[in-house]
């Protein structure tokens, strides 16, 4: 189920027996791939990462940048309800601060990629705020609590008119400096990719190490971790803040990308795909923030291009079908299909 | 042992992730795609290979000797998937004009006119994805009718920088005025500007409810708090005052408060800027209170079919607002030749088209704009078209009650619009049209 729990578990996966739905269902370790695959994927991808945005039409960087964007936020997400079992309906007003201090902070002369720095800290201190009162909450009364922060968002917005503009928004210059011989959709990649990339090995080192531990302890037994000298207070409030600061340089890239924001853009559905997109990726991976926002950018399109009448319906079969069938997400499936393939690979390092 | 074995490799791998991220992102910024040679609008153009400035001749991208192709992005799906028969209607017109052999334009060539539409559910993110798409992908020529204010807003740099006409989008926002004061002018706007719609309404006002007093209903926001300005500006030192003024929020349940503390002010003229729901609501508390004033409603709510009728018997009789689109749902313009046109349309597309449905009226009418401004433009550029929808002089068209003169100096279709009235079942258009400025 996480990192931590599921590892003992690794040795030799006893051969499936009954169906295929609980072999589907079925919790996994990690894939521990040999050490020349993982440099060798690391280098493959980094190159094709990086190549992409100057081969491609904008189009397509724009997409590929938005899935980059949705990492980032599924990655915070992630940390606060996979490993910190705490429930956040309201990320997209994390993410709707973190755009509107690049666009207010634009507007005000800041220069572009600086703003992203506000991005992180404004939002981070509200999460830091709004995690204080969470250490009270508990399950649904948080969940409750953090959808009445999601949708008071827009109408917080109009409500701040001289800095916000209000419903009628605000139009960013998103072109880098003129130094950079970049085009506008470029910039924006480079830097969601920069971005992404940072907050996937932070994600990786924080999940995996002492901090990630004493995470998951006060999801699953708060009173055991405090026994054990987890500070629960501080653990708490920093997973919010920390979580928050994720979604604030998300949106904060958002805003670059689209060249404007507007109250309609951070609306209760955007905070439901958040969601949808750490459960579908699998809660508590890290890769699943990856898969997840695959899932959310293409699959909508895709059931919308099937049948535009039924792309609710899709959709919504697509998801209960997850529910059902992969409790794990994505995550758990590329496990399931390639769990024994690596497990042959040589050069494999033994357990 | 081999924990400590373990992470060691993994702070290793890291580093790996970052080194490689870093070089590469070096690599990256010695090759961008200005430095390549080409400049932006080239990236538009590369599938002709010609960048329009430079050989003024030759023709822009999706405009060829057989063909013009054009882009739309609506709400398909989601909830405004409603306003999807734009886009839908859009096609079936050009659809119509291709089987019977295509547009003949200014040049004598008759050409298929292709028209792409594609899903946005209303979020401006895809629609800016689906913009850039059609113009690099479907490389099409111009887009037309490509629905709400913050997708045209947010394209709006992407077009200006790629020359592409973005043509009648479905918003009156204001903001569409500040963006072509600031030279971007490649979009022009469907619906009545909002703050023209204001002035032709108090206009009206203060020539048939002289000295009358006024209460206004509003959006708890700065597009309702414009309106409210607009009002007051409009009719200082007119006799007519606003005696009573309401704000709601956008996220509240009812209006009826608001409407109860109006009528106590026991105001002649209601204007009510109340949106959706909210104006059928109202409606219905203002008949319940026994409120006799005169209701001013703004164009989106305007819709006899979904919020005037649904308020109940006698709610919404007397209700003013602009008129730019004839009263589809009124059976007796038939013998109106425009009404008739539409009517036959609707006719010949029974599953795809609803003759009583306002946004497919609205697609027809960007529909038929499109097909003058093609069928009018001179050359076959991009800048050609965009000159020939800002130059339309006296266009009448089957649906519209006035005709439609068009500016490069206001990039709004209609300058123009005349007043109705609703008497209960359908509108009556009132004598006089109101002209901006």
């Amino acid at each position: 189920m996480t990192a931590t729990s599921t590892r003992r578990r690794t040795g030799s996966p006893r051969p499936s027996r009954g169906s295929a739905v609980e072999w589907l269902r079925r919790p996994r370790p990690p894939l521990a791939p040999p050490r020349w695959l993982t440099i060798a994927g690391i280098a493959v991808g980094a190159a094709a990462l990086a190549v992409v945005p100057l081969v491609n039409p904008s189009y397509i960087n724009l997409t590929v940048t938005l899935v980059m964007i949705w990492t980032l936020v599924g990655l915070g997400l992630n940390l606060l309800v996979g490993f910190g079992g705490q429930v956040s309906l309201g990320h997209s007003a994390f993410f709707a601060i973190g755009a509107y201090a690049v666009a207010v902070g634009g507007e005000a002369g800041i220069p572009h990629p600086a703003t992203l720095a506000i991005a992180a800290a404004l939002p981070f201190l509200v999460g830091y705020v709004l995690g204080l009162p969470a250490l009270r909450l508990h399950g649904l009364q948080l969940g409750l609590v953090t959808l009445a922060m999601a949708m008071a968002t827009p109408a917080a917005i109009r409500a701040l008119e001289p800095l916000t503009h209000g419903s009628r928004g605000i139009a960013i210059d998103g072109d880098p400096p003129a130094w950079i011989p970049l085009a506008h959709d470029q910039w924006v990649y480079y830097l969601a990719l920069a971005a992404a990339t940072i907050g996937y090995v932070v994600t990786r080192r924080l999940a995996r190490g002492r901090l990630g531990r004493s995470f998951v302890a006060v999801r699953d037994a708060e009173i055991v971790a405090e026994t054990l000298g987890v500070d629960v207070w501080r653990t708490k409030t920093r997973l919010f803040a920390a979580s928050a600061a994720y979604a604030g340089v998300a949106g904060g890239l958002y805003a670059m990308l689209l060249e404007f924001v507007g109250p309609e853009n951070f609306n209760l559905t955007l905070s439901i795909s958040f969601v949808t997109l750490i459960v579908v990726g699998g809660l508590a991976t890290v890769p699943g923030a990856v898969l997840g926002a695959l899932f959310v950018q293409y699959v909508p399109t895709l059931t919308s291009s099937i049948s535009p009448a039924a792309t609710g319906a899709a959709y919504g079969a697509v998801l209960i079908a997850f529910a059902f069938f992969l409790p794990y997400g994505l995550v758990g499936l590329v496990r399931a299909a390639l769990g024994r393939l690596v497990a042959r690979l040589p050069g494999r390092r033994g357990t | 042992m081999s924990i400590a074995h373990r992470t060691g490799r993994r702070r290793a791998l890291p580093l790996t992730v970052a080194g490689l991220a870093v070089s590469t992102l070096a690599l990256a910024g010695c090759s961008g795609r200005d430095a390549a040679g080409a400049d932006p609008e080239a990236s538009a153009t590369a599938g002709t290979g010609a960048a329009t400035e430079a050989m003024a001749e030759s023709c822009s991208p999706g405009f060829t000797d057989t063909e013009i192709r054009i882009g739309n992005s609506v709400p398909l799906s989601g909830p405004a998937a409603a306003y999807g028969a734009i886009g839908q209607t859009l096609k079936l017109y050009f659809d119509d004009i291709n089987a019977a052999g295509g547009l003949e334009l200014a040049d004598g060539t008759t050409r298929q006119v292709n028209v792409t539409v594609v899903d946005d559910a209303y979020d401006p993110a895809k629609a800016a994805t689906n913009v850039r798409q059609l113009v690099e992908q479907d490389e099409v020529f111009a887009l037309a009718g490509v629905l709400g204010t913050g997708a045209a807003i947010s394209v709006a740099p992407y077009i200006s920088e790629t020359g592409v006409p973005n043509l009648f989008v479905g918003t009156g926002s204001d903001a569409i005025m500040s963006l072509h004061a600031d030279g971007t002018q490649w979009t022009i706007g469907f619906m009545p500007q909002y703050g023209f719609e204001v002035s032709a309404l108090a206009q009206y006002l203060i020539e048939n409810h002289p000295g009358e007093t006024a209460a206004i209903l509003y959006q708890n926001d700065d597009f309702g708090e414009s309106i409210k300005a607009g009002f007051e500006a409009a009719f200082e030192g007119s006799g007519i005052e606003i005696v009573a003024a309401e704000p709601y929020e956008v996220a509240s349940a009812t209006v009826d408060s608001q409407v109860t503390t109006l009528a106590a002010s026991d105001a002649d003229i209601f204007l009510n800027w109340a949106v959706g729901a909210f104006a059928t609501q109202s409606l219905k508390k203002k008949l319940e209170l026994g409120w006799d004033a005169t209701t001013v409603i703004n164009a989106p709510a305007a819709d006899a079919t979904f919020f005037l009728k649904p308020a109940g018997e006698g709610a919404a009789d007397g209700v003013v607002s602009v008129a730019y689109t004839k009263d589809i749902t009124d059976p007796s313009l038939a013998g109106d030749a425009g009404f008739d046109a539409w009517a036959a349309f609707a006719a010949a597309h029974p599953d795809e088209v609803n003759a009583m449905f306002a946004p497919a009226a609205a697609g027809y009418q960007t529909a038929q704009l499109l097909e003058a401004a093609l069928a009018q433009m001179e050359g076959c550029t991009r800048e050609a078209l965009l000159d020939a929808a800002t130059s339309f002089d006296g266009l009448e068209l089957d649906l519209a009650p006035v005709t439609v003169s068009t500016s490069p100096e206001y990039p709004y279709v209609f300058s123009e619009v005349k007043i109705q009235v609703f008497n209960g079942t359908t509108w009556d258009v009132a004598e006089g049209t109101y002209t901006v400025g």
